[in-house]
């Protein structure tokens, strides 16, 4: 008996844990998301999006941190490297400032679509 | 390289945890669900060792996962029958009243050569001896060989022997089992009167077995050469 109410504690913590993975990527996506929207919507005003990228930065940083307990390592690296490009490009006020910040979007994007249970993830 | 080392030493811990928490069971002969889960679990622990660009808690998640259900399973096949057959089979009977079922024989795809290999390892090597056999859900054969053909039983030469539980290690290499003991309805205070009538300490003892307190046998560390 001890064992099985052991086993079912167990499920229930992972359970509770694997629902509680994906609202947090989910929410933490949303607000990846909403930054990167920020930065995009500054640069086509010509303002300055360094504030913006930096959020995004420390961001990403808190987020890859917890991330690196449930993804692979090298996909968090990819886009660690694409983070890493935007204060440079946002210094500069260089015009790839938009495409780089889309390429970071897209790729959190990805990263949250993997956690999240589809059929066609699950199957 | 540390990375790798640690990483075998968390899955080492979680495995043997699984291990423990399946139960006695798993150890010995498995049920066809247990044998599933013990490929599985040597698999995927293996994978955030190897690679360690993959999370542990990819390898720990899905070990507990697995291990949660499976303890689940068995004790859900325990109340219900359905469920026991459905996930670990049912035995069948292959040599009936000393025929053998040739339609149960094919649809355990069990050669003959099977069936007296598994006959042998009864120390059974006459298929006529046999008065019963069942193919058992751990995949192992259970002979009952005709009368004629066992040995005779005390009941069968009408001796009526006394029956006694066999001993028990109550030192084990100068340790003092105290469940042992208990089991026995024995105390330290007997032991060591015991032992020191033999001259020597519990310590000094290699192995002491009792089957009670007037049957026990002592094999002291200076008696091995």
């Amino acid at each position: 008996m001890k064992r099985l109410y052991l086993s079912i504690i167990l499920l229930a913590l992972l359970t509770a844990g694997g629902i509680r993975s994906t609202v947090y990527i989910v929410r933490e996506n949303d607000l990846l998301q909403s930054l990167c929207a920020d930065i995009r919507a500054e640069a086509l005003r010509g303002e300055d999006t360094s504030d913006e990228v930096e959020a995004l930065c420390d961001e990403w940083e808190r987020h890859c941190r917890i991330m690196a307990f449930i993804e692979n390592a090298s996909n968090l690296a990819n886009v660690t490297a694409e983070v890493a490009r935007l204060p440079a490009l946002s210094q500069t006020n260089s015009p790839d400032l938009i495409q780089q910040t889309d390429a970071v979007s897209a790729q959190c994007a990805m990263l949250a679509e993997r956690q999240f249970p589809h059929l066609r993830s699950v199957m | 390289m540390i990375i790798v080392m640690i990483r075998a030493l968390v899955l080492y811990c979680a495995v043997i945890a699984a291990v423990r928490l399946m139960g006695k069971r798993q150890i010995g002969e498995l049920q066809p669900a247990e044998l599933v889960v013990t490929i599985l679990l040597s698999n995927i622990a293996t994978l955030p060792v190897e690679d360690i660009s993959i999370p542990v808690t990819m390898g720990l998640v899905p070990i507990f996962t697995l291990v949660g259900i499976d303890v689940i399973v068995s004790c859900l096949s325990l109340r219900f029958r359905g469920i026991r057959r459905a996930v670990s089979g049912s035995a069948k009977l292959i040599i009936s009243n000393g025929e053998v079922d040739r339609r149960a024989m094919r649809e355990l795809r069990f050669t003959t050569d099977d069936l007296m290999a598994a006959l042998r390892s009864q120390q059974v090597f006459d298929i006529k001896d046999v008065q019963f056999a069942v193919a058992e859900t751990t995949g192992t054969i259970s002979v009952c060989p005709k009368r004629s053909a066992q040995p005779p039983t005390a009941e069968d030469l009408g001796l009526s022997p006394e029956e006694s539980d066999p001993p028990v290690m109550v030192i084990s290499d100068g340790q003092v089992s105290s469940a042992a003991l208990r089991h026995l309805g024995l105390d330290e205070k007997w032991l060591t009167k015991i032992v020191k009538a033999q001259g020597c300490q519990t310590k000094d003892v290699f192995i002491m077995t009792a089957a009670d307190a007037s049957d026990y046998t002592i094999i002291k560390r200076d008696d091995i050469k």
